[in-house]
């Protein structure tokens, strides 16, 4: 006889139906299978970020709330303020938020550490808590091992996956006779044969400290470079220095003026205004690149898997989910919210809007393929940076600190500093936080 | 009886209300951050705040470099947009002082900088001074001079920084200068006058003292908000670009916010706390002891 | 024009030159910003900019009443603002007339120190002093908090109006029979009028423009404009036309206080500077 959980409720719901079978029926019917209502009249409170997933899934909410019987309230603020507000929240114990949107490539570890994270395995294997048709199976493994953690807890359900691709300007390439890279080796010739300012610079790319050192890894992966060897720094190796030497050089001799400082905005506004031959980026900004509302390039913009070199064919991806929090008072409902948001349906919806989504299934969605919002090349470059898809950021606690050390040698590689000598540097203080935080 | 109780305690009981309510309002704030000073801790629900000492204050004053010139780079930008406000607002005071068509009209426009909201004002300058997009190049190149970086590169961010806070603030200085100078007494003007004085020298010897007072105390409250910016740098270049606009506030808030060192931005706000208790306690005593 | 006319004549065009000069960034940026506002999205990072001839549109205020509940936001400025601004005139006067009064320096500087105390010290704290009192997402905790910036100004402005009246009009007012708080109510208080007006126009702007304190103790019924500027920065973009239209809406309220209460305000703060 295998064993049951039997809550209180499902007894209840049993003896219930037992009763209304008929006076025969004396023994508890079989525990419940899955059902959405199951915390019906419960209230949820979620805390979103402000991002083109959340603002297709925020249309739907309501779907939700008739389909479980629950009531959310959510909140939905820009990434840094979410933050914020989460830890002031969780560092005061305060049970107040459910669910959560994470990004993992900044949060996986410290949360897990700081215990912020409730596991999720048990509920993914209670068949009386998961859908049938969720199948955790059809996540891409990349983003299953993004939420998994080292000791093998999913800490989230996959969402949103970020890759790196090229965007570049077909009209310009065209007139050049000349077609994305394949190589590094071929980038530069490529971006200073583009290069004619100032009407057009060959290239842009992030410059701002920490905004950067998730662009950085599209040279550096490539190049053979890596954040971390066997637990310790590995930013002084010759590979490191010489990613870092071309993301510089690239940005100080093919780069708009005042490229340093550039976050996205400025980036995606000089590539939108038609100022750039080139920009590398997370893909998703390319649905403003289409729009004519916001873009003078509309139908002028190529999509191509970032190109290759000594050290590989890699795609920087980042994955951002659904999370549980371990405060939370009602966890199992948050759960159900969390799974609704990640299921194959709402999958499908944010593709068609032109995002993209960790599960495998979605990509060949009829649908999806019937009516799609973005160039069929973008397609191509997603799932092909998918499948050479690599965590961007060292999966450590420090993340954010890494990103500033390592961001800041980039801004002063640009503006001239020897990338030998600022790698020395960031290496000191690279290993110096490796050996106060990771223990 | 009550009447007469409450008539010779009339001294506290007046302030007693807006004493008690400060006092509660601010009492466990400073406790918690003094008590977390001395402690190490990451936020995590897990484990709890590992008592230290005094060890945070020796980092800060022996071990981090950041933080020294962060201090260093917080009183070259308060020194810099605070005396830029103070000339600039001297300046427009003295020119204004006079009557003439549209002077309601002015003090209206004048204010209008200090009343806008901080952090908007602050995405406004950040397309403006967009290098290759933005409207103050464009201006720049109407005049003949070649583009700026503006806060796109580490040697003038700082700059740029301070350029927006004077923009916002000068007005406070030039208002309060007017009425200095609207009050001043005739009598030294015309013994001036009558000894020959030129206006350059009456400005000096005369105008200039006597309206040492008021900015005093104008400098006070600036030099207070200037110290703690934090709106204007953390939207515009979040202390970069490599840490060249990185003032302590803003050091203190990556500490707590990005990488969760709880204890450490603690000892740095009460740091920061001497800082501007120190110099306010100056310019206090430079107040109190100005005389006409 | 005889030679006295004539330097007059450009003393005066001189002066309104330099006039005009030195209001030129004051003028310039809140032009810029309203344009920006009814830009559409791709025109606001043209180059070269258009000043005068550009496109109109009115999508960018559409997009901040239709997405986000401004009026609600709006509310609850007004109503944070305002409690916080009587909250701290019913408490501060009294407060800066005895300091005035009893010559209680320190009680002054002690009030200071809570205008002194970095903003982000108080965040863990508050949330968790006002979460145990289950006053998060109150109007209660928000107005509270707001008075930290807005009491010491009120009472360091109102301390030197207070010191100006004359000291022989209170004795006098002792001396017929009044009580303390009568010679507040009926003496002290009318005489200080202008500097009561401005000093709540100072605290209701600070409380209208406070950003960091909303973000961690508003919830979503009481969350503040300044933060629906925050909201219009996505992940991907920045709404440039639907942000310039929230700020200059932000804004208008607050202008339109100071724009008729412009001489008050002038009154209040350099009267309160001037007096020592």
């Amino acid at each position: 006889m295998a064993d049951r959980r039997l809550t209180r409720r499902t007894f209840l719901k049993s003896v219930a139906a037992g009763v209304a079978a008929g006076p025969f029926v004396s023994t508890p019917a079989r525990a419940q299978g899955f059902t959405w209502k199951r915390f019906q009249g419960k209230e949820l409170f979620l805390l979103l970020t402000k991002h083109p997933f959340i603002d297709v899934l925020e249309k739907n909410i309501p779907e939700f709330e008739s389909l479980s019987g629950m009531k959310v309230k959510w909140e939905t603020l820009p990434e840094i303020q979410a933050r914020q507000k989460l830890t002031v929240e969780m560092t005061a114990n305060s049970g107040g938020i459910d669910a959560f949107f994470t990004s993992l490539h900044v949060e996986k570890k410290r949360f897990w550490k700081a215990g912020w994270y409730h596991p999720l395995n048990k509920f993914l294997d209670d068949k009386s808590l998961t859908s049938p048709d969720f199948d955790w199976n059809d996540f891409t493994p990349g983003a299953r091992a993004g939420v998994t953690q080292p000791d093998g807890s999913i800490s989230a359900l996959a969402a949103f996956i970020d890759a790196n691709v090229v965007f570049y300007r077909k009209d310009l390439f065209g007139s050049k006779s000349v077609t994305p890279p394949k190589t590094l080796a071929d980038l530069e010739a490529l971006v200073q044969k583009l290069h004619a300012p100032p009407a057009t610079y060959g290239i842009v790319l992030r410059g701002l400290k920490n905004a950067n050192a998730t662009q950085y890894p599209s040279i550096l992966f490539p190049m053979g470079g890596t954040y971390l060897k066997d637990g310790k720094a590995a930013l002084d190796t010759k590979e490191q220095v010489a990613a870092l030497e071309l993301y510089t050089r690239l940005l100080r001799q093919y780069g708009p003026p005042g490229v340093v400082n550039f976050n996205w905005y400025e980036c995606s506004a000089s590539f939108m205004q038609g100022q750039v031959a080139m920009y590398m980026d997370g893909v998703n900004f390319a649905s403003q690149f289409e729009d004519a509302a916001k873009s003078k390039v509309v139908g002028k913009v190529g999509y191509a898997v970032l190109p290759s070199g000594p050290g590989g064919h890699f795609s920087p991806i980042y994955i951002t989910g659904m999370a549980v929090s371990s405060q939370s008072r009602s966890k199992e409902a948050a759960y159900l919210f969390t799974q609704w948001a990640t299921n194959k349906a709402n999958m499908v919806r944010e593709l068609m809007a032109g995002v993209g989504v960790g599960r495998t299934s979605t990509w060949d969605n009829p649908d999806v393929k019937a009516k799609p919002k973005m160039p069929a090349d973008w397609y191509q470059a997603y799932q092909a940076s998918l499948k050479i898809g690599r965590q961007g950021l060292p999966e450590i606690v420090g993340v954010t600190e890494y990103r500033d050390i390592i961001g800041v040698a980039i801004q002063k590689g640009i503006e001239g500093a020897p990338a030998a000598q600022v790698l020395a540097q960031a290496q000191k203080e690279f290993q110096d936080l490796l050996n106060r935080t990771e223990s | 009886m009550l009447s007469r109780w409450a008539h010779r305690h009339a001294s506290w009981l007046f302030p007693a209300p807006a004493v008690v309510l400060v006092a509660t309002i601010i009492v466990y704030p400073i406790a918690y951050t003094g008590w977390m000073s001395l402690h190490e801790w990451f936020a995590s629900s897990l484990t709890g705040p590992r008592f230290i000492g005094l060890a945070n204050y020796g980092k800060i004053v022996l071990g981090d470099a950041r933080f020294r010139e962060a201090v260093v780079r917080t009183l070259y930008f308060t020194t810099l947009a605070v005396a830029a406000e103070t000339l600039l607002g001297v300046a427009m005071a003295l020119l204004f002082n006079r009557e003439f068509w549209g002077r309601g009209l002015l003090r209206t426009l004048a204010i209008l900088p200090m009343v806008a909201t901080p952090t908007a004002i602050a995405l406004v300058f950040v397309m403006m001074y967009h290098p290759t997009l933005g409207v103050a190049n464009y201006l720049v190149s109407l005049v003949g001079l070649s583009p700026f970086r503006w806060t796109y590169s580490s040697q003038t961010a700082l700059y740029a920084l301070a350029l927006v806070d004077v923009w916002q603030w000068t007005p406070l200085i030039m208002l309060i200068a007017l009425a200095g100078l609207a009050s001043l007494p005739r009598e030294p003007y015309e013994a001036a006058h009558l000894d020959g004085a030129t206006p350059l020298q009456a400005l000096w010897h005369i105008t200039l003292p006597l309206l040492r007072p008021a900015l005093v105390v104008a400098i006070l409250f600036r030099a207070i908000d200037a110290l703690k910016t934090f709106d204007i740098i953390f939207v515009m270049t979040q202390g970069g670009p490599a840490n060249s606009s990185e003032t302590i506030n803003i050091l203190l808030f990556n500490q707590a916010f990005s990488y969760f060192n709880m204890g450490y931005s603690a000892s740095m706000a009460v740091a920061l706390f001497a800082l501007v208790m120190g110099a306010s306690l100056i310019l206090i005593k430079v107040r109190r002891s100005t005389t006409w | 024009m005889r030679g006295g006319a004539r330097r007059r004549w450009l003393s005066t065009a001189g002066f309104y030159a330099l006039a005009g000069l030195f209001m030129l960034p004051t003028v310039f940026v809140f032009y810029w910003m309203i344009t920006l506002s009814l830009k559409p999205q791709i025109e606001a990072t043209a180059y070269p900019p258009s000043f005068v001839r550009f496109s109109v549109t009115l999508a960018g205020y559409r997009e901040v009443f239709t997405k986000y509940p401004f009026f609600l936001y709006t509310w609850n400025s007004l109503v944070v603002a305002t409690g916080c601004t009587l909250l701290g005139l019913a408490v501060g006067l009294p407060a800066a007339y005895s300091i005035a009064h009893w010559r209680q320096q320190r009680l002054a500087v002690m009030i200071l120190v809570a205008r002194i105390i970095p903003g982000i010290a108080y965040l863990i704290p508050w949330y968790i002093f006002f979460r145990s009192l289950r006053m998060v997402d109150t109007y209660g905790a928000l107005i509270l908090t707001h008075l930290i910036v807005g009491l010491p100004i009120i009472i360091w402005v109102m301390i030197s109006f207070f010191e100006d009246v004359p000291p022989d009009l209170e004795d006098a007012g002792l001396i017929d029979g009044c009580s303390h708080l009568g010679v507040f109510w009926r003496i002290a208080l009318p005489l200080v009028k202008p500097g009561v007006v401005a000093t709540a126009i100072l605290s209701f702007v600070f409380s209208w423009n406070n950003f960091l304190f909303s973000v961690i103790l508003a919830g979503r019924t009481t969350r503040t404009l300044p933060i629906a500027v925050y909201t219009m920065i996505s992940y991907e973009e920045i709404n440039w036309g639907t942000l310039a239209a929230a700020a200059t809406l932000i804004t208008l309220p607050v202008l339109l206080v100071a724009l008729l209460a412009q001489r008050h305000i002038v009154t209040g703060l350099t009267f309160g500077a001037v007096k020592q």
